[in-house]
């Protein structure tokens, strides 16, 4: 109902991810049995990733809470497997995660991304600790290193 | 307050013997510059958090559990090197063959012994907590800027 009230305000503050960016799914299972799929540059216009590895997955961070939104929305998030906001995400691409983000999509920021970009959560929590800052070289204890 | 009622002439003499001089123009005309300086400051990152070291410092950090007592440590993340006129600030760090730092662990300790006392009223609940702190100490070794030879 909020939105419905003040849809203006919305479309400012939120970059909500187009059907083009998820239409990927759809080009590739298409022309995955007739052919080999184009090249990710051609097709997908927000990949974040290098030309040379195709994009098979979303990468989902959200943006924007689902608190005193319905239900449903909120249990399209739990099954993405988002807990709280700015928590990234990623997905395969296939029609039912595209839905999911259609269904979520004023709240989520998508960008597509190629295989070896995915990370578990293990993963981007590693990533992001600081490095040591030190190397040993020596021990004056006369240990070996 | 007593620094506003000094002379403005005590204060222009103070600032005479620092020679403005322009920004040098190559980085090894930099480091020549703060290479012929006496003393010399570091700005370096251990374990993700800065300090300003000086030779001689011992630095307190929180427990490093992959060191033992006795190892010399490179120090890798300089972001800042400077002397008492000039500095050099590195993008987001000086490279290591211009700046060789090293420091020495001296101890690994633990702090003073925290008491931590909960209670919730009228509930029959108080718990009574006894922590140390673990640290690790570091001599901070000789600032050795690097002549580069090109």
């Amino acid at each position: 109902m909020i939105f419905s009230l003040r849809p203006n305000v919305l479309r400012q503050s939120v970059q909500i991810p187009s059907r083009r960016l998820l239409a990927t799914t759809s080009a590739q299972t298409a022309s995955a049995t007739q052919s080999p799929p184009p090249s990710p540059s051609s097709t997908s216009p927000a990949s974040s990733s290098s030309s040379q590895a195709p994009l098979t997955h979303y990468k989902i961070t959200l943006q924007r809470s689902a608190i005193s939104l319905a239900p449903r929305m909120k249990a399209t998030l739990v099954s993405l497997g988002i807990h709280r906001r700015l928590q990234t995400v990623f997905h395969p691409h296939n029609p039912i995660n595209a839905g999911k983000i259609l269904r979520v999509k004023e709240l989520v920021h998508v960008e597509n991304v190629s295989a070896d970009e995915v990370r578990t959560k293990t993963e981007q929590r590693r990533e992001r600790r600081p490095a040591r800052g030190y190397v040993r070289v020596a021990s004056k204890l006369g240990e070996s290193i | 307050m007593a620094f506003l009622f000094r002379p403005l002439r005590q204060v222009a003499g103070r600032a005479l013997h620092t020679q403005t001089t322009s920004p040098a123009s190559t980085p090894a005309t930099a480091l020549s510059l703060i290479r012929s300086q006496p003393s010399h400051y570091v700005v370096a990152s251990v374990a993700g958090r800065k300090y300003t070291l000086a030779p001689r410092d011992l630095l307190t950090v929180p427990r490093l559990k992959d060191v033992n007592v006795g190892d010399v440590l490179s120090l890798s993340e300089i972001h800042e090197v400077g002397s008492r006129e000039f500095t050099i600030r590195g993008n987001p760090i000086i490279p290591p063959e211009n700046v060789k730092v090293q420091a020495t662990v001296v101890e690994h300790t633990k702090g003073r012994m925290e008491v931590i006392f909960k209670k919730k009223r009228r509930k029959g609940y108080q718990r009574t907590i006894k922590h140390k702190q673990t640290y690790t100490r570091l001599r901070i070794g000789p600032i050795d800027v690097v002549e580069s030879h090109s």
